[in-house]
């Protein structure tokens, strides 16, 4: 005779503890009045290159610096630090993705009170990131000219979960004959009316604009926290 | 360890899996419920995952049997309720339920900006075996 088996209720998120963390860290951010913007893309899609120009922009006027999670090697960290801001790599090994307490094991010896914006660099990966809140006040994803206007409908959790589409490589639109309608349709279908800002690291398009965009960001943010 | 395959197209088959990640803190929370429960042994782990978390279904049931050997809850079996995505239409002025991944009415075809369901992540109960020991308690 076998007894009935024993229903133990859990009810609880997956993923509680990374919400709780990620919490924990926008209130941290808040507190020390420091903006912080993540950014998500598939490999190869301009990330670095913007980030970069972002960096050389924002470092004129604000104190700035940045998290890099890569899978092994430091190439995009090296690349970044080239704009004269402290730049510290999360080396992810396998993982796909960040979590929240891989961001908050790698502020350790930074003063956020010091900071002024603070850019996370996601594992260039359109699946994965997706899920993880990082405690980030934007979250942006990326998609350039030439990968696709249907990337969108392929990755809906993803452009979803962000704040911001940015398209990058502007300046190769015309060569790849990029459609940017289709592209802006295919964002609503997954994310109905979501910001779309287009741009080019290269050269310069949209990139004003783009600043612009982060420092107005930021005043919301601290006046909104402070 | 799993080791991220190169990025591909398809993001279903040939992307890097995080699902590895979501059964491993599936299996530290159920462990953590189960800390005053003695020593019984885990049959089922019933989890509830929308179709719009970022989460697939099959890569996390694969994921949860590489996971789960030497765990409290080795042996289990992972039961996934898959949510569909449920959204408000402003124009039909009632909940509709999406048939794809995609925000749109499939009645009317009016945009529908408010995911109602289909982001879920949860982990609803595990069914515990009094007569048979767990073999890692």
């Amino acid at each position: 005779m076998s007894s009935k088996p024993r229903i133990l209720e859990v009810r609880t998120q997956i993923l509680k503890k990374n919400d709780e963390l990620a919490r924990a860290l926008r209130q941290r951010f808040d507190e020390a009045g420091v903006y912080v913007v993540s950014l998500v893309s598939s490999p190869g899609s301009g990330k670095t290159q913007l980030l970069r120009q972002t960096l050389i922009e924002l470092a004129k006027q604000f104190r700035v610096a940045v998290l890099v999670g890569d899978l092994r090697t430091d190439n995009d960290a090296k690349r970044l630090a080239e704009a004269g801001v402290p730049v510290r790599q999360i080396e992810t090994g396998t993982m796909c993705h960040l979590e929240a307490d891989m961001v908050e094991r790698h502020l350790d010896q930074w003063n956020l009170s010091e900071l002024d914006f603070l850019f996370i660099e996601n594992v260039g990966n359109l699946v994965c990131p997706a899920t993880y809140d990082l405690g980030e006040h934007l979250r942006l994803v990326l998609v350039s000219t030439t990968e696709g206007e249907d990337k969108p409908l392929k990755y809906p959790t993803i452009f979803n979960t962000a704040d911001i589409a940015v398209v990058t490589k502007m300046d190769l639109a015309e060569a790849v004959e990029f459609d940017a309608d289709k592209l802006r349709r295919s964002v609503q279908d997954v994310r109905p009316g979501m910001e779309m800002i287009e741009l080019s690291a290269k050269s310069g398009q949209g990139m004003a604009a783009w600043i612009s965009r982060l420092i107005a960001g930021r005043e919301a943010a601290v006046s909104s926290a402070g | 360890m799993l080791t991220p395959p190169e990025v591909g197209e398809d993001p279903r088959i040939s992307q890097p899996m995080h699902e590895l990640s979501i059964a491993n803190a599936i299996i530290d929370q159920v462990t953590e419920a189960l800390r005053d429960e003695g020593d019984a042994a885990v049959s089922v782990v019933r989890v509830r995952i929308g179709a719009w978390s970022g989460v697939v279904a099959e890569a996390l049931d694969f994921a949860w049997t590489a996971a789960t050997p030497g765990s409290r809850v080795e042996g289990s079996q992972l039961e996934i309720e898959k949510i569909p995505g449920a959204a408000w239409c402003p124009r039909c002025q009632k909940e509709v339920e999406l048939e794809d991944l995609v925000l749109r009415c499939p009645v009317c075809g009016e945009s529908t900006p408010r995911l109602l369901r289909g982001m879920e992540m949860q982990i609803l109960n595990v069914e515990l075996n009094d007569e048979q020991q767990a073999a890692h308690p």
